[in-house]
């Protein structure tokens, strides 16, 4: 026995200590690797006089499919015509939604980070690791070169963000103003059942309840099948924070004053008023009873097979046509347009109507450090491009004359149809947005149909004048501090607490008393405290 | 230039090793050997011959040490992770912190429930679905004409072959409110359940799908093993006067047992990473997480959103890596004092 | 003399028929959605029986070069790496299971230490790197050159066969090595069988190696080009960036993604029919009588 235990005490000892030589021989060559990366504390040569870009840069891009949307400039003129605007070639690095976050983790490891890169990885300690370690490099603190990018920069949810005076990041803007957002919240709602049925436009909760219990007993479809759902939904998240609309905690994953202090809306009065609301709903047969367990995408396809009375999902014109595309497949011959109406959510309590209104970007641009000075100008000269009249232009309408012409102020297709140019999705997900929804209206007819596009804008021509942006401070919202990053986390998983307590047969009031008390737990106290010191520090109203 | 460095090390490390290795065993022999000198020398000499003589042998399994040195051991020595803050750097630069991962893990706030759920789990899948494909390998060895075995072999295996985010896709067309299920209760006047969302069913749920997806592909292993069993064994028993239950325990289980006695091993060597997670995080859902909340799920979930390091994600591998080892060498040395064959 | 069917053998066919309902129905629904159009599927809540043959959900997955360059890359990883998988394993187990080799202890805990515990993706990824095969086809074989389940029931049926065999073939004055190969491998099959069969389909259904390791879209597996076709965002936690990619991209249809199982799936369910025989008793008769 003994002897055994001496050779396995001297074997394990081997393997350790050719682990720590083999690790030695490791070591050396990883550091070597990254050292060349610069560190972002060094003060950026001021880009006053942008340095000539004589030669042509490659830049490798990582941002999801990537693969799919970088082709040939050959063939892809869109893309041509920006490589040469800009005198750059893009290159490649794919990255899906599966595996980003440990691709990204893994280059940074081996030295081998894209150019640019975009992640969400805003406020998680990832960032922060990343800065302090060096691997990700600041915008120059002067970006006068860049004048679009600057405006965007200064933008009140962006500006927040910067970390000790400097921005490491350009936002990947999912809109161009905070307003846009109130098309990403509605009921896409089936008028010819309201019409079968005799059921006038809905204007309380009440109303609406009503109606979306009628879709789901009254039989509209009139097949004598006991097969309609009333309410459900395209994305969980989309379900929460579109009920919310109505009700107290409009900004449910937002941070509200109460009694003097900055709270999460979750932890704070209002929301007895949502979950009651969100509770009637389930128990009257309102709200799809399986909402609980559908995959994202799962409710538009339900919808589409004309099962469904009323969708929660974004009401712009390019999800319409998403919708409608898989609504055309499952009901040839029944028109989607006519079917349908878009209808904004029941006022809240306080009379108010309120409309989805968030920060314009979720994730955003990095760069690697490697980026030299030189490099950076030309990429942030090309973000800049894209955030030009010019490129606006160019990702909104298309090329003049093939595609579109100007007559005096006004935008005129030239074709029905538009080209797709893959690389158009390449530069979508990074800021090329075009004018969002200052487009034209008729440039986007050739692209998703005159009538969605028309009940998409007149949709969001009624909220801007009709509804209430949710209230948002977003000095407080982008307060970054351990507690509150760490809390963060916490409220992300919202609709998880939310749901158990909807399918649960229990007093509502006392299980949110309970969840409360697992959030103290799990450190909603010190999120509170912290963001409360940051605001007085900060000077935040 | 990185290559060169590691090959003269891993060369200079396996000789160094073989050296080692060689003067621990002459030392052990050395010590055990009341007679010193002379005799240990011959001990040295009968054991190069020893050597000499296995040299095939050594030849044979050298594709498989070069293979576990290169992909497995050279890497190895990231386990230090689990004790550092990891530098984006160099691993072995990066600053030591001790157990504050360990202590991270542990203080997360559901760490019990999640590990008990893991714990519960994973022996409930021993205890539920070990035993099904076993039995149907048996039963499926009872059959006479050959075509129907085949038929039967084969098509158990087709659920093997659908992923989880397929299965579980049709478990909600199955068992949702608008589902077959359902429509049936419906039509007989009971009222309609959903037992995606019962936490108190989610677990039999669990086990019930997997048996459905992998005990047709778990036959196979022992259906080869069966069929290395000589017929003329059977025939014997047969003029013996054997019934076919007595054929089954006396000739096809004895046969299993050496197979099944591994795979159980095996199984319990993987506690911890085989409750599940691809199931799991494709069929669970807000109101039965309590209940099905792994290890391996939770981590997923809270540290998407929060970035954990790897120094954590390291540190929480070798945790279920500590566990599964217990738990295989505790298996491994009852089953063995029992007489019967362990792993190794 | 022809055995009467007994009871006994009725009740074990209802099981087993029973049970292959239940096994085939699903897989069978998977199909002819595959085959179905939207319009027919949307008709009926259950689909079962189908109603139209449609193929345009698999010409839609066809479309285009990259799903060939995909297949090729499948079938070679599979071939290649299933032979480097046996070649490796069915030695190594050979040699470990003879236990008076000096040093054999070592080896034994050699590989059930790296069975429990793992350097971690970064180190493991850093190794690959240095060795250079990163964006390579090797990186879809090599690092995976062994699966120490596989190996360690190999080595648990190596040690089940009788020393008798092996005796005779000493006495014979044949080598280790030619033991293995004229005397053991010829009545091992069913079980060289089954892990080859095992191997062949974890090769085949290999992505996630692919994914971490290889750049180049054109070296991508099936499983991993599937995958990324799919681009499926139920994982996003953040409904805004879901919106963003899926109101610009293409969102597939039900048939799509099921054209897709059947694609991935039926070249490799192919194989273990073709394996069927040798898995019948009797196969390595002749060896040895008890």
């Amino acid at each position: 026995m003994k002897k055994g235990l001496r050779k396995i005490t001297a074997v394990t000892s081997v393997l350790a200590v050719s682990g720590a030589l083999l690790a030695g021989c490791g070591g050396s060559n990883e550091s070597s690797e990254s050292s060349a990366s610069a560190s972002p504390t060094v003060a950026e040569a001021s880009a006053s006089a942008s340095p000539a870009v004589s030669a042509a840069y490659n830049v490798s891009v990582a941002l999801w499919d990537v693969g799919k949307n970088l082709t040939d400039p050959a063939t892809d003129k869109l893309l041509k015509t920006v490589e040469d605007k800009t005198n750059l070639t893009f290159e490649a690095k794919a990255v899906t939604w599966n595996d980003y976050k440990e691709k990204y983790n893994l280059w940074a490891a081996s030295g081998e980070l894209p150019d640019m890169f975009v992640t969400d990885f805003r406020l998680t300690p990832t960032v922060d690791t990343w800065i302090k370690q060096g691997l990700i490099r600041a915008l120059p603190d002067d970006l006068s070169a860049y004048p679009n990018l600057q405006k965007v920069m200064e933008l009140e949810d962006i500006k927040p963000l910067a970390i000790d005076g400097k921005f490491y990041f350009v936002p990947r803007l999912s809109k161009l103003k905070p307003d846009e957002y109130a098309t990403e919240r509605g009921f896409i709602v089936r008028k010819d059942w309201m019409e079968t049925l005799g059921i006038q436009t809905p204007t309380t909760f009440e109303e609406y309840d009503a109606m979306f219990q009628a879709f789901a007993k009254n039989d509209p479809d009139k097949n004598g099948k006991n097969d309609t759902i009333g309410l459900t939904h395209n994305f969980n998240d989309v379900l929460g924070t579109t009920l919310a609309l109505g009700s107290a905690v409009p900004n449910i994953k937002g941070w509200v004053q109460e009694s003097g202090q900055w709270i999460p809306a979750l932890a704070s009065q209002g929301m007895y008023d949502y979950l009651t609301k969100f509770k009637k709903l389930y128990d009257d047969g309102a709200l799809d009873k399986d909402f609980a367990i559908l995959n994202t995408n799962d409710g538009s396809d339900k919808f589409a097979t004309g099962n469904v009375g009323a969708l929660a999902i974004q009401t712009g014109d390019s999800t319409l046509k998403m919708v409608k595309d898989k609504w055309d497949k499952a009901n040839p011959g029944k028109s989607f347009e006519d079917s349908i109406t878009i209808l904004p959510v029941w006022p809240a309590a306080d009379g108010n109507t309120y409309r989805f209104y968030s920060a314009t970007a979720y994730s955003d641009i990095y760069f690697s450090a490697k980026v030299d000075d030189q490099k950076m100008d030309a990429i942030l000269k090309f973000l800049d491009f894209n955030l030009s009249e010019e490129g606006k232009d160019l990702y909104a309408y298309g090329f003049e004359g093939e595609d579109y012409k100007k007559e005096g102020d006004k935008i005129v297709p030239v074709a029905t149809t538009r080209v797709n140019y893959p690389s158009y999705n390449f530069f979508f997900y990074l800021n090329g947005i075009g004018h969002g929804m200052d487009t034209a209206r008729e440039a986007k007819y050739a692209v998703n149909g005159q009538k969605l596009v028309d009940m998409a804008y007149d949709n969001y021509d009624w909220m801007l004048q009709n509804a209430k942006p949710i209230p948002i401070n977003f000095g407080v919202e982008f307060i970054s501090t351990p507690a509150k990053n760490k809390f963060q986390s916490v409220i992300a998983t919202y609709m998880d607490d939310i749901t158990k307590i909807i399918l649960d047969k229990g007093d509502t009031q006392a299980a949110w008393d309970k969840q409360i008390k697992a959030y103290k737990s799990q450190g909603l106290d010190d999120a509170i405290k912290e963001v409360n010191e940051a605001v007085a520090q900060q000077g935040i109203q | 230039m990185r290559l060169d460095c590691l090959t003269m090390k891993i060369t200079e490390d396996v000789t160094g090793k073989g050296i080692i290795a060689v003067s621990l065993i002459k030392s052990g022999i050395a010590q055990v050997s009341p007679i010193r000198g002379e005799a240990s020398n011959k001990k040295l000499r009968e054991l190069k011959k020893h050597i000499w003589a296995s040299r095939y042998l050594y030849l044979l399994l050298l594709p498989l040490l070069a293979y576990l040195i290169f992909f497995q051991y050279v890497p190895m020595y990231g386990l230090i992770l689990s004790f550092k803050e990891f530098d984006y750097h160099s691993v072995t630069g990066s600053p030591w912190v001790g157990l504050e991962h360990f202590r991270e893990i542990f203080g997360l706030p559901d760490f019990k429930r999640v590990f008990t759920n893991t714990l519960v789990i994973a022996l409930g899948r021993l205890i539920f679905e070990f035993p099904v494909p076993i039995l149907f390998a048996l039963l499926i060895n009872e059959v006479r004409k050959k075509r129907f075995r085949t038929f039967y072999q084969i098509v158990y295996t087709f659920p093997h072959f659908l992923s989880w985010v397929i299965i579980s896709g049709i478990m909600i067309n199955f068992l949702g409110d608008m589902g077959i299920f359902n429509m049936i209760l419906d039509s007989l006047g009971l009222p309609k359940t959903n037992l995606l969302t019962d936490a108190g069913t989610f677990k039999g749920l669990l086990f019930g799908t997997s048996i459905w997806k992998e005990m047709g592909w778990g036959t196979i292993i022992y259906l080869a093993t069966i069929s290395g069993i000589n017929p003329e064994m059977y025939e014997a028993a047969e003029i013996d006067g054997a019934g076919r239950f007595k054929k089954v325990t006396a000739i096809t289980w004895p046969a299993l047992k050496g197979t099944v006695l591994v795979l159980f091993i095996l199984a319990l060597g993987n506690v911890m990473g085989g409750a599940g997670f691809d199931q799991i995080f494709n069929m669970d859902n807000a109101a039965v997480r309590d209940s099905s909340d792994i290890l391996d799920t939770y981590i997923y979930r809270a540290t998407f959103l929060q970035g954990a390091s790897f120094g954590f994600t390291t540190a929480v591998g070798l945790f279920k890596s500590l566990i599964n080892c217990a738990l295989l060498l505790i298996a491994h040395y009852s089953v063995k004092s029992r007489g019967h064959g362990g792993l190794f | 003399m022809r055995k009467k069917t007994t009871v006994a053998d009725y009740a074990v066919h209802f099981v087993l028929l029973l049970t292959a309902l239940i096994m085939i129905l699903p897989f069978y629904n998977v199909v002819i959605q595959s085959f179905a159009t939207p319009a027919a599927i949307a008709k009926q809540p259950l689909y079962l029986i189908p109603t139209v043959v449609d193929f345009s959900s698999y010409s839609l997955v066809f479309k285009g070069h990259e799903v060939w360059d995909s297949l090729k890359v499948s079938l070679i990883v599979t071939l290649a790496g299933t032979l480097t998988n046996m070649l490796i394993t069915v030695t190594g187990a050979y040699a470990l299971t003879k236990k008076n080799v000096p040093g054999n202890k070592i080896f034994i805990f050699l590989v059930i230490f790296q069975m429990l515990f793992h350097g971690g993706i970064v180190p493991t990824y850093l190794a690959i790197k240095d060795y250079h095969m990163l964006d390579n086809i090797l990186a879809m074989i090599l690092p995976i050159a062994v699966n120490t389940y596989y190996l360690i029931i190999m080595m648990s049926y190596f040690r089940n066969v009788p020393e008798a065999l092996e005796e005779a073939g000493r006495i014979d004055g044949a080598n280790d090595i030619q033991i293995l190969l004229r005397i053991i491998l010829p009545i091992s099959v069913p079980t060289l069988a089954a892990i080859t069969l095992f191997y062949a389909v974890d090769r085949w259904n290999e992505w996630w190696n692919a994914m971490i390791y290889i750049q180049d879209p054109a070296k991508f597996p099936l499983q991993l080009f599937l995958r990324q076709m799919l681009s499926d965002v139920s994982q996003a936690m953040n409904s805004e960036l879901a919106a963003d990619f899926t109101s610009s991209a293409n969102v597939f249809t039900n048939g799509v993604k099921m054209a897709m199982v059947i694609i991935s799936a039926v070249p490799i369910m192919l194989v273990y029919p073709w394996l069927q025989r040798y898995f019948t008793a009797g196969v390595t008769l002749g060896a040895v009588k008890e």
